[in-house]
C-alpha cells in the first residue's frame, strides 16, 4: 500500500510530523513532484486529481462543501508513495478557484477592503510557496486551467529567481546540519527542477468538422497528429519565452528551473475528464445501457493513460539517471541528488519552518520585502501617484484660507481637496492617503486657525479665534487658548431699563448679556436711582449651587401640551376644569406624571394662573374681579423655590417649577409721577423716530366716590387742552347711590400706555396696533388710542421703519410703558410673550401673579432682549409669514377698581 | 456646379457603407486607422461594445454572433475572424490590434486583440526590434500593450464583454483591475469658462459583462452559479465599473434551474455553453431517441437572449458634450493618441520588475 498508514489513503497537509513515516520506507530515496497553478471552479476535481490515476488511488480528493473547510487548512497537500518511490506535493491558492470562492464565501459581510489586504498577504504567500517548492522538488507540473501558456507567470519566475540566489545563504544554514551532499548543501536545492506543463483544456479538442484522431495517442512517427504538432508548437512557444527573459538559460545550475531539451514538457488533456462531472458521467452511462449498445468494457480514458506515460517517464528518469538539462557547448555536469525519505521530510519541514514559521529569520526578513514589493507594482504605482498627489491636495485646501474658520468652511474646503485628490489619485491606496489628507487637514485647521464656533444670540458667529472665556471651566486641553470674551464685532445701539439712556450694545453670547448685565450697567449711570420691582430671583443658601437639569419626560409633555402650545381655547378648557374640578385634575397629572408632587402641579398652574384673565380685560366691564377664575389653590401658591439648584435658562410656561433664575430678565421701573408725561410731547427720549414717540389713551370707567374723585370736567374746563395725566378724564352722567349711602359716580380715568420696538440700530418707535406705527406730524396730536393694545396680540417684531430700505432690520418689542392715573383704578401688568411660532413655551416674569403698579405714576417695562428656551433662543424667524405668530399675547393690561376701605 | 451639388446631396442621403467583414482601427503597430470612419453617420443614438479576454476565450466568434451572424454560418464568413484550424494548431491568436464592425442597428463592435496571450508575446521576441528602449523586458511590452488597449476600451466602449472560457482567471480580474487604475480621466467639456464645469461631473465608467464561454453543465447550476457571481462581485468590489443590473441569466425563458427565485445576485454575468455541441449531437446518428441531458438551454436560445440584452443596454454618453457617431470615432482617435502618451502608464511602466 502507498500511503501514510496512519491517514489512510489521501494526501495530508503538509508539513507531516515524523512519526507518520513508516520505518521501512525511510530509507528510500524518493523523488518529489510538486503541482502548482490555477484550477478553474470545479466542486469534483482539483488540480492534483490527475496524480489519482498515476497513483491508482483517490489521493487527492475533490473540493465538495464538506471537504473545503478541510483543504482550506493547508497550502501544500502531501501524499507519499511509498511503493514507487514518490511524494507528491499539490500546491493550493487563491489561484484556485474554489478556494478564492470559499474565501468570497466567507467575506458575506466583509468589506472589500478586507480582501484586498488579504490578496496583498496571500500574492507574497503564494510567491513564498513556489519558492518553497521550487527549493525541494525535482519535477514541478504547472497546470494550466485554460489552452495556452499563462504569460504572467514570466515576471513570477524571474522574481522568484532574484530572490531565491538571495536567500541560498540563508537556506545553506539552514540544511548544514542535515544528511545532504555538500552540492546540495550549495545549492541549497537538490536540483534545478524539471518544469512540466499541463493544459487542461485545448482548443482543438472540439473541432466539430475534424474529429479528434485518437490514433494521435500511439506512436505513428510517419504522421504527426494535429494534437502533437499543438503540443510541440506550444513547446517551442514557451521555451522561447522563458529563454528570451532569461528564466531558462543554458546552464540548469543557474536558473530557477530547466525544461528537458529532448522529452516533451507539455501535455494537453484532449479528453474530457469524467470525474470532473460525475453526472454527465452516470447520464452516459445509463443512455449506453438503455441502448444496449455492446462495446468494450473502457478502462482509463485514454487521456488518463496518456498523462500516466507522460509523467512517469520524468519520474523514472529521475529515480534512474537523474535530469541533465543544461544545453550547449559548456559541459559543466547538472547537480542531481535523491535524498532518503526521512532525510527529505525532514529538510523539507525545516525549510517549511523557515520560510513559513511564526518567527522570522532577520536575515530573511528584507528579502521577503523586497519579494512583496517586486510583487506589488500596483501599490508601489498607487502609493507613488498618491504621494505626488496629496500636496497639491493640500494645497487646494490651503488655498485662500482665511486666517481663522470654522468648521463648516473647514469641512467644504476638505470636501474641494478631497475632490481634487480623487480626480487626480489612482489605485488602491487612496483610501489610505484620502485619510493621511484628512488628518493633514484638520491638524492644519487645529492649529491656531480655528474660529471660535460660538454663535451670538442673534445669530452671528464670534470672530474671535478659538479662545476661552471667564466662564469656561479650566479644562487641560484648553489651557493653551486665549483668554477673550466671545464677540461678534457688531455692535447694536440698545436704551436702558427705563429708556432715557441710549448705549451701543455688543452682540451678546448669553442671555445673561442681554438680557441683565447691559441694563445692570447702565443702571450705574442712569436708572439706578428708580424706585424698580424687584422680580424673584434664585438666592442661593450654599456655596454649593449648580444649574438645575432640566429634562422633560414625553408623559409630562404630553400633558402640558395644550399649556404650551398657547392654543387659547385648550387653555381655556384646561382652566375651567381645574376651577370646576381641580381635584380631579390634579389627581389625573398626578397619575401621568408620577415623578411629580402634587406641588408641582400646583405650581404649575400658579405659574400659568394670569392667562385666563385675558378674558377679563377682553370684557372688562363685565369682569370686575379679575381673579374669579383662578382657583383658590392656584391663588396661594405653594411656592417653595430651590436654593440650592437655579434655572439655567428663563422662566416660562415649561419651566419646572421651584426653580429660579439668577438674574431677572424683566425689569420694571418707575420713571416718577405721572405728570411728567406730556401728552403733547410725548415721550422725551433718545432714538425715537420723528413722530413716534407718544403713547395711547385708554379710557377706563370705574365707580367711583364723587366727592373723593374730581371729574375731569370740573377740574379742567379748557376743551383744546389735553388733560393732565393722573386727573379723571371724563364723568359719564349716571350716578347711583351707593349701597352704604354715599353718592357713587361712573368715572372715566384715563391711561396712557405705550409699546416701544427697539431696532438693533437703536431706532425706537411706539406701535398703535400690529405693524401700525404712531406717525404723529409736528402739527397734529395722536388720533389713536389704546384699544388694539388692550385687545389684541401685538407682534413681538416691527420692521424697523428707518431701516426697512436699507437691510431691513426688524425692530423688536422691548419696553410698555404704562401712565396709570390718580384714580381709585389698580392697574397692573401681566406680560406674557410667546416668542416663537407653535411649539414655543410661553415666556412671563415669573412673578405667578399680575404685578399692580401704583397709580399715578409712569412705569416702564423692559422686555427681555432674548428670549432664552431650554433648546436656545428664540431668534426672529427668517419666514416672513412667521412673524405675526410671536406676539405678546392680549392680557398685559388689567385694572381693577380700588375701594377706598 | 449644379451636377457636384446633386452628387453631393445624394452622397449625403445615402446610407453609409456597410461592411460585412470588420476592418482595422488600431493596427498591431498601435497606429490609428481611419477607414471605418467612412461607415459611421452624423447621428447620436449608437452602442459601442468591446471584448476583453484570454487567447482563445472565444471573442471573436461571441462578438461576430452578436454582431449579426448565426451559428449555421460557415466560420470563414465571421464578421470577426475566428481562429482557424492552423492557428489553433499553432496554439497563436488571430485578432492583432483592435478590428471595428458597425451594424444597422448603429451598435459598433470592438474585438482586440488576447489579453496576456502567450502568442502574442511570442511574436513581440521573434521581432525584437520592435520592442521601445524604455521597455525592460518583452512581457513588460506586451503587457503595457494590453493595457493600451484595455484602457482604450474602458475609455470608449459603453459595454464591455468580459470573456472568459474557464472561471476564474484571477490574472485576468488583476488586469481588468489595473487598467481600470490607469484609465485616463474623462476630458472635461470645453465650456466657456473652462475650470469650473469639469469638477462636479464625474468620470466616464463602462457596463461590463461577464461571459462565461463554454460553460458546462454543472456551471449552470444554481449553487455554482451563485459562487461565480458572489467570487467575481467580491473581488471586483472596489471597482467603479457597472457590474451589476444590466445582463441576467434569469430573465426570460432561459430560466431554467437559474430561476430568479434561487438566484439572488445581480452582477453582469452571462453564461454560453459550446456551441459546437449541438452540431456534434445533432451529427449523433447512434442513439436518436434519446437526446443527451445537457442541464441548459440551447446555444440559441441563450445567444439570442444576450443579444437582446446588450442592444437593449444603455446608450451612455461617454462624455460630457453628446458625441455623434463620427465625433466618437475623433474621440476615440484622440483618447487613443492620449493613452499612448499616457504620463501614467509611462509612470507604472516604470515600476514594472
Amino acid at each position: 500500500m502507498s500511503y501514510f498508514p496512519s491517514t489512510g489513503a489521501v494526501a495530508v497537509p503538509f508539513p507531516i510530523p515524523e512519526t507518520l513515516i513508516p520505518e521501512h520506507w525511510k530509507s528510500n530515496k524518493v523523488c518529489v513532484v510538486s503541482i502548482i497553478g490555477k484550477s478553474s471552479h470545479s466542486g469534483f476535481t482539483s488540480k492534483a486529481s490527475k496524480f489519482n490515476n498515476v497513483l491508482d488511488a483517490e489521493a487527492f480528493q475533490g473540493v465538495s462543501k464538506e471537504l473545503k473547510t478541510l483543504v482550506n487548512k493547508g497550502e501544500i497537500e502531501c501524499y507519499y508513495d511509498g511503493d514507487n518511490n514518490v511524494v507528491y506535493l499539490h500546491h493550493t491558492s487563491l489561484h484556485d478557484t474554489y478556494r478564492l470562492s470559499a474565501v468570497c464565501e466567507q467575506m458575506k459581510n466583509a468589506s472589500e477592503k478586507e480582501l484586498q489586504g488579504l490578496w496583498q498577504q496571500e500574492e507574497c504567500h503564494y510567491a513564498k510557496c513556489m519558492l518553497f517548492l521550487f527549493q525541494v522538488s525535482h519535477l514541478i507540473v504547472i497546470s494550466h486551467p485554460g489552452s495556452s501558456f499563462d504569460t504572467t507567470y514570466v515576471r513570477l519566475f524571474r522574481i522568484l529567481d532574484s530572490i531565491r540566489v538571495k536567500t541560498q545563504k540563508c537556506v545553506q544554514d539552514q540544511i548544514a546540519s542535515l544528511g545532504v551532499s555538500p552540492d546540495w548543501k550549495y545549492n541549497a536545492r537538490p536540483c534545478s527542477p524539471r518544469v512540466l506543463f499541463l493544459f487542461e483544456m485545448s482548443t482543438l479538442e472540439f473541432d466539430s468538422e475534424e474529429a479528434v484522431d485518437n490514433s494521435a495517442y500511439r506512436s505513428k512517427p510517419q504522421k504527426i497528429s494535429t494534437v502533437k504538432r499543438l503540443q510541440h508548437c506550444m513547446e517551442d512557444q514557451i521555451y522561447k519565452i522563458l529563454r528570451k527573459s532569461r528564466v531558462i538559460t543554458n546552464i540548469s545550475n543557474n536558473s530557477l528551473f530547466a525544461v528537458p531539451a529532448n522529452q516533451e514538457f507539455v501535455f494537453l488533456h484532449v479528453c474530457e475528464n469524467e470525474a470532473a462531472d460525475p453526472v454527465k458521467f452516470f447520464l452516459s452511462q445509463l443512455r449506453e445501457n438503455i441502448t444496449h449498445t455492446v462495446g468494450p468494457k473502457k478502462g482509463p480514458s485514454e487521456g488518463q493513460v496518456r498523462f500516466k506515460e507522460f509523467l512517469w517517464q520524468h519520474i523514472e528518469m529521475a529515480l534512474t539517471k537523474g535530469f541533465d538539462d543544461n544545453v550547449g557547448r559548456h559541459q559543466v555536469a547538472a547537480h542531481f541528488e535523491l535524498a532518503k525519505s526521512e532525510t527529505w521530510f525532514n529538510l523539507a519541514g525545516r525549510l517549511y519552518a523557515m520560510f513559513f514559521g511564526d518567527k522570522v529569520d532577520a536575515k530573511l526578513q528584507p528579502h521577503w520585502n523586497t519579494l512583496k514589493s517586486l510583487l506589488e507594482t500596483d501599490r508601489r504605482f498607487s502609493e507613488n501617484r498618491c504621494n505626488k498627489v496629496l500636496p497639491l491636495a493640500e494645497s487646494a485646501y490651503q488655498e485662500n484660507l482665511p486666517t481663522h474658520y470654522v468648521t463648516a468652511y473647514h469641512l467644504s474646503k476638505l470636501a474641494h481637496a478631497k475632490k481634487v485628490f480623487t480626480q487626480l489619485a489612482r489605485g488602491p491606496a487612496c483610501d489610505k492617503y484620502l485619510n493621511q489628507l484628512e488628518e493633514s487637514c484638520d491638524t492644519f485647521w487645529k492649529n491656531g486657525r480655528q474660529l471660535c464656533e460660538e454663535t451670538s444670540l442673534t445669530g452671528n458667529h464670534c470672530v474671535n479665534p478659538l479662545h476661552r472665556t471667564d466662564d469656561d471651566i479650566i479644562a487641560p486641553s484648553l489651557s493653551h487658548l486665549p483668554m477673550m470674551p466671545h464677540s461678534s464685532q457688531l455692535k447694536m445701539v440698545a436704551a436702558c431699563n427705563c429708556g432715557r439712556r441710549i448705549e451701543d450694545k455688543e452682540d451678546p453670547f448669553t442671555h445673561k448679556v442681554a438680557n441683565f448685565d447691559f441694563y445692570e450697567k447702565l443702571k450705574e449711570t442712569c436708572c439706578g436711582t428708580l424706585e424698580s420691582y424687584a422680580f424673584p430671583v434664585f438666592k442661593p443658601s450654599t456655596l454649593d449651587i449648580k444649574a438645575a437639569t432640566l429634562a422633560f419626560t414625553s408623559p409630562q409633555t404630553k400633558v402640558r401640551a395644550p399649556i404650551r402650545s398657547g392654543d387659547l381655547e385648550a387653555i381655556k378648557t384646561d382652566l375651567t376644569a381645574a376651577t370646576q374640578g381641580m381635584a380631579t385634575l390634579s389627581l389625573a397629572l398626578s397619575l401621568s406624571q408620577p415623578g411629580s408632587s402634587d406641588l408641582f402641579v400646583a405650581n404649575n398652574h400658579s405659574n400659568c394662573s394670569p392667562l385666563p384673565d385675558q378674558d377679563s380685560v377682553s370684557n372688562p366691564p363685565d369682569h370686575t374681579d379679575v381673579q374669579s377664575p383662578a382657583s383658590p389653590e392656584c391663588l396661594s401658591p405653594a411656592r417653595q423655590h430651590s436654593t440650592t439648584e437655579y434655572l439655567p435658562g428663563m422662566i416660562h410656561t415649561d419651566s419646572p417649577a421651584g426653580l429660579l433664575p439668577k438674574f431677572p430678565s424683566w425689569s420694571l421701573v418707575c420713571l416718577g409721577k405721572s405728570s411728567i408725561y406730556n401728552h403733547n410731547q410725548g415721550l422725551e427720549m433718545p432714538g425715537f423716530l420723528p413722530g413716534s414717540n407718544f403713547l395711547l389713551p385708554w379710557d377706563v370707567t370705574v365707580q367711583a366716590e364723587r366727592d373723593k374723585w374730581p371729574t375731569v370736567g370740573e377740574s379742567s374746563s379748557k376743551r383744546d387742552k389735553w388733560p393732565s395725566v393722573g386727573e379723571t378724564a371724563v364723568k359719564k352722567g349716571k350716578q347711583k347711590k351707593s349701597s352704604r349711602g354715599k353718592e357713587l359716580v361712573e368715572v372715566s380715568l384715563r391711561v396712557y400706555l405705550g409699546e416701544e420696538y427697539e431696532c438693533p440700530r437703536g431706532h425706537r418707535f411706539c406701535c398703535s396696533g400690529p405693524e401700525k406705527v404712531i406717525k404723529v406730524s409736528s402739527t397734529s396730536s395722536v388720533k389713536d388710542n389704546a384699544n388694539k393694545l388692550v385687545n389684541l396680540d401685538m407682534p413681538l417684531y416691527c420692521p424697523c421703519l428707518h431701516c426697512r430700505s436699507s437691510k431691513g432690520y426688524m425692530a423688536q418689542m422691548m419696553r410698555i410703558y404704562i401712565v396709570t392715573p390718580d384714580g381709585p383704578l389698580q392697574v397692573s401688568v401681566n406680560p406674557l410673550v410667546q416668542p416663537a411660532p407653535h411649539p414655543c413655551p410661553t415666556f412671563h416674569p415669573g412673578v405667578g401673579e399680575e404685578i399692580d403698579l401704583t397709580p399715578a405714576s409712569v412705569w416702564v417695562l423692559r422686555l427681555p432682549s432674548v428670549y432664552m428656551g431650554d433648546e436656545g433662543p428664540y431668534t426672529i424667524p427668517s419666514d416672513a409669514a412667521q412673524l405675526p405668530a410671536c406676539r405678546l399675547l392680549k392680557g398685559t393690561f388689567n385694572f381693577k377698581e380700588m375701594t377706598s376701605e | 456646379t449644379f451636377l457636384q451639388r446633386t452628387i453631393e446631396s445624394t452622397s449625403k442621403l445615402s446610407l453609409p457603407l456597410e461592411l460585412s467583414r470588420c476592418v482595422k482601427l488600431i493596427d498591431d503597430q498601435s497606429q490609428w486607422c481611419e477607414q471605418a470612419s467612412e461607415c459611421l453617420l452624423e447621428q447620436t443614438d449608437f452602442l459601442v461594445v468591446g471584448v476583453v479576454g484570454l487567447q482563445g476565450s472565444g471573442k471573436s466568434t461571441v462578438l461576430s454572433l452578436l454582431a449579426g451572424n448565426t451559428e449555421a454560418d460557415p466560420l470563414r464568413n465571421y464578421i470577426f475572424p475566428a481562429q482557424t484550424r492552423e492557428v489553433r494548431e499553432e496554439c497563436g491568436h488571430m485578432t492583432n490590434g483592435i478590428d471595428i464592425h458597425v451594424t444597422s442597428q448603429r451598435v459598433i463592435f470592438l474585438d482586440t486583440q488576447p489579453l496576456l496571450s502567450a502568442s502574442v508575446l511570442d511574436q513581440l521576441i521573434n521581432n525584437d526590434k520592435k520592442i521601445p528602449p524604455e521597455f525592460t523586458t518583452s512581457e513588460n511590452f506586451a503587457e503595457i500593450q494590453c493595457l493600451q488597449h484595455v484602457m482604450f476600451l474602458l475609455t470608449v466602449c459603453n459595454v464591455i464583454l468580459v470573456v472568459q472560457d474557464w472561471f476564474t482567471d484571477t490574472a485576468l480580474l488583476d488586469f481588468l483591475k489595473t487598467a481600470e487604475m490607469l484609465k485616463p480621466s474623462t476630458p472635461p467639456s470645453p465650456g466657456h469658462d473652462g475650470t469650473s464645469t469639469a469638477d462636479d461631473q464625474p468620470d466616464f465608467f463602462p457596463h461590463v459583462v461577464f461571459l462565461q464561454n463554454k460553460a458546462k453543465r454543472e456551471d449552470f447550476t444554481v449553487e455554482n452559479f451563485t459562487a461565480m457571481q458572489k467570487t467575481l462581485s467580491t473581488v471586483l468590489g472596489n471597482s467603479k465599473l457597472k457590474m451589476k443590473g444590466d445582463v441576467a441569466m434569469t430573465t426570460g425563458r432561459q430560466s431554467f434551474s437559474l430561476n430568479p427565485a434561487f438566484v439572488k445576485s445581480e452582477l453582469n454575468m452571462f453564461l454560453l455553453p459550446r456551441f459546437d455541441a449541438n452540431k456534434r449531437e445533432s451529427t449523433d446518428q447512434l442513439q436518436p431517441q434519446v437526446r443527451e441531458y445537457q442541464g441548459h438551454p440551447s446555444f440559441q436560445t441563450l445567444i439570442n437572449s444576450l443579444r437582446g440584452q446588450i442592444l437593449s443596454m444603455p446608450r451612455e454618453q461617454q462624455t460630457h458634450t453628446t458625441l455623434t457617431e463620427k465625433n466618437w470615432f475623433h474621440y476615440a482617435a484622440r483618447m487613443w493618441d492620449s493613452i499612448k502618451k499616457s504620463q501614467i502608464l509611462a509612470d507604472y511602466n516604470r515600476l514594472l520588475p
